[in-house]
């Protein structure tokens, strides 16, 4: 995994400022539930992809946008990027707390941020 | 007093009190509590004072099972053994891993974590270590700037090593042992045979041979068989006379349990900003202490795993390099030494100030008691008439799903933590593959070929370090760990080495 091919973005701040994407990726980056958190900061788009598309294998009922999307937006009712981004980290850690845990592409991640992996790899295909 | 036996008279005869066989780690460490006491003690050590090809030789052996070092470049056979090559690296075992875990079959020890406690305070000076202090806010006081990462304790803990210089007993201790007026160094000594009484309930002498072609016999009350887990084995199953399986024995149990440490890179944990983890890292020769992350007892017994920890390594160097088992190849020790060097180069090159976004971690865990695991004879002799060692290195599943949880476990915490990711590597994501990729290997730890138990039919000692059924045969060193443990073996089999010391004073009985 290449340091310079790293989605940048992730970051709160860039997130709302809506810096522009680096190449390849098409997800909105105002779009949280696509974004996991703190992964991007560390995963490159390949390894975003990669272990969305080992997510949605495990999960192949999960294998769409609209149910991806129901279920990371469930039990938060906001389309406010940084209280929805807020929401899903503070899930993140809960998962991990809690043992919802997947292991994808051989990172161990939490099931929340394995979703929003998900979603992003189907919306940038 | 220093002997050489190429130079006695052919067939002498030597008498003493006490016959350590070996001097190593453990034969040293033993002869040294002896000094000045009103007890002769003979040292017998089947090397000179230096490398010898022809003498090395005499440890050479197939392998078979899991791919392993070729067994002459294993160990050091002269005045200091082992020592000579060992990197230093020391902690102490956990509590747990004396205790009878029913997920580790073959598991529990005699004795308990505490018997050895005052042992290590004494095996931490024969090692040239600091105080005896392992726990991580001890050296946190000391020095602020080993800070941990932010895991919960009862889950992963900082598990302290400290670093030995490494002390080569055989330059450390040399002229100590050579100065003692009741201690007699014999040196190219290599016991062949040991010769029991009719009923092979007691030990009446055993014999050295050398490559002059002289051959001696040494008699003694008591003898300590402190020649390293591999050779205790070998002695005691080339010994058939009395009994026709072997010395001690008469269960099948001499040379099963070989265990090793597995050590191999196993996955990688990524920050999103540069972190320096000074806590977890080495500048080898100059650090004192350092930490790998560990599992506490209670997550093992809940995941019902082995006991292991983790180390770090910047990931941009250590991904390119190679594993041990393949630079560890070459008989030959300058060839070796050449191939480390560049390992320790690439590894001092990768320490940058600014820290690094991703690491390697590297797994050190016990492997699980196996009977199938064992040194055994061959038909093939070496140069002095006697059966080679064979080993077969063999693991169980146990390990692997061990290895796998080990990062499961700490890929949740730092995920709990928010402070980052852990990536296992390919060989590890399966739950189903049982297979070991080709960089496995062993931290050249040999343990457990004599190991120390209550019941004969599944142990060779007692808690005494005493062969069952021999009253006056003693075998010292890791070849009497019941189990591994995650740390390298040679602290504590110092300390035991000491502990059996102790009793032996404390048996004067033996002596009369
Ligand atoms: C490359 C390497 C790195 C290591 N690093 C570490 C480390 O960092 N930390 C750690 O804890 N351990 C380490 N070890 C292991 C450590 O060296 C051993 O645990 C330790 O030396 C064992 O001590 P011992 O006395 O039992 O055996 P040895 O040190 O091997 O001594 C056995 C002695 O017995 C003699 N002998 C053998 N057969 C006979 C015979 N038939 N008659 C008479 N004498 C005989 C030998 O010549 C030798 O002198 C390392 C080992 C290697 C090879």
């Amino acid at each position: 995994m290449e340091r310079r091919a790293f989605v940048r973005l992730s970051a709160y701040t860039a997130l709302v400022l809506a810096i522009p994407l680096a190449d390849g990726c098409k997800t909105n980056p105002n779009d949280p539930l696509s974004q996991p958190f703190l992964f991007s900061r560390i995963a490159d788009i390949k390894t975003l992809r990669e272990a969305g598309m080992a997510y949605r294998k495990l999960a192949p009922h999960e294998n769409d946008p609209t149910s991806l999307r129901q279920l990371l937006s469930e039990g938060k009712p906001t389309t406010d990027a940084k209280l929805l981004t807020t929401l899903l980290n503070r899930q993140v850690k809960q998962d991990f707390a809690s043992a919802k845990v997947i292991t994808v592409a051989g990172w161990v991640l939490s099931v929340t941020e394995a979703r929003q992996c998900a979603l992003f790899s189907i919306l940038n295909t | 007093m220093h002997i050489d036996a190429k130079l006695i008279p052919d067939h002498s005869v030597i008498e003493g009190d006490i016959c350590i066989i070996g001097a190593g780690a453990a034969g040293i460490s033993m002869a040294l509590e002896w000094i000045n006491t009103p007890y002769n003690v003979i040292l017998l050590e089947g090397g000179g004072f230096d490398y010898e090809p022809a003498m090395q030789d005499l440890y050479r052996g197939k392998t078979t099972g899991q791919r392993y070092y070729p067994l002459e470049s294993a160990r050091l056979h002269y005045f200091g053994g082992t020592t000579g090559h060992w990197a230093g690296f020391c902690s102490v075992f956990d509590p747990i891993d004396f205790e009878k875990r029913d997920w580790v079959p073959y598991s529990g020890w005699p004795i308990k974590r505490g018997d050895l406690d005052a042992f290590y305070v004494r095996a931490q000076r024969n090692l040239d270590l600091g105080p005896y202090e392992y726990s991580y806010e001890y050296w946190r006081e000391n020095d602020p700037s080993l800070v941990s990462l932010p895991f919960d304790p009862n889950a992963v803990f900082n598990k302290m090593w400290q670093f030995s210089p490494p002390t080569r007993f055989g330059s450390k201790y040399k002229d100590t042992i050579v100065n003692a007026p009741n201690i007699y160094l014999y040196t190219y000594a290599n016991v062949t045979d040991i010769t029991a009484n009719e009923h092979a309930s007691a030990i009446k002498q055993v014999t050295i041979k050398n490559l002059a072609g002289k051959q001696h016999t040494v008699k003694a009350k008591c003898f300590v068989l402190a020649c390293c887990s591999m050779q205790n084995a070998r002695l005691l199953l080339a010994s058939n006379k009395q009994a026709p399986k072997g010395l001690g024995n008469d269960h099948d149990v001499v040379g099963r349990y070989f265990m090793e440490h597995i050590e191999i890179k196993s996955a990688e944990m990524w920050f999103p900003d540069p972190e320096q983890l000074k806590l977890y890292s080495i500048d080898y020769g100059k650090t004192k202490v350092r930490a790998e992350l560990a599992i506490t007892a209670e997550k093992q017994r809940e995941h019902r795993i082995l006991n292991g920890t983790a180390s770090f390594s910047p990931l941009e160097a250590a991904r390119n390099q190679p594993a041990f088992i393949d630079i560890w190849k070459s008989s030959d020790p300058k060839e070796r030494a050449k191939a480390f060097g560049k390992f320790d180069e690439t590894e001092r090159k990768s320490k940058s100030s600014n820290g690094h976004n991703s690491f390697q971690l590297f797994t050190r865990i016990e492997q699980a008691p196996n009977p199938n695991s064992r040194i055994s004879l061959d038909t093939e002799t070496d140069a002095l008439g006697m059966r080679r060692a064979m080993l077969h290195w063999e693991l169980t599943p146990l390990e692997k799903r061990s290895i796998r949880m080990i990062y499961e476990i700490i890929g949740r915490q730092i995920g709990i933590a928010g402070k980052g990711r852990v990536r296992l590597m390919e060989y590890l994501r399966d739950e189903h593959d049982d297979s070991w990729p080709e960089f496995t290997g062993g931290g050249w730890h040999h343990m457990g070929t004599t190991r120390m138990g209550t019941d004969p039919k599944t142990s060779v000692v007692d808690a005494n370090c005493k062969v069952h059924g021999i009253s006056n045969l003693f075998t010292a060193g890791a070849s009497n760990y019941a189990t591994a443990a995650a740390p390298n073996p040679t602290l504590t089999l110092v300390a035991l080495t000491l502990r059996l010391s102790d009793h032996l004073k404390r048996s004067a009985g033996i002596f009369v």
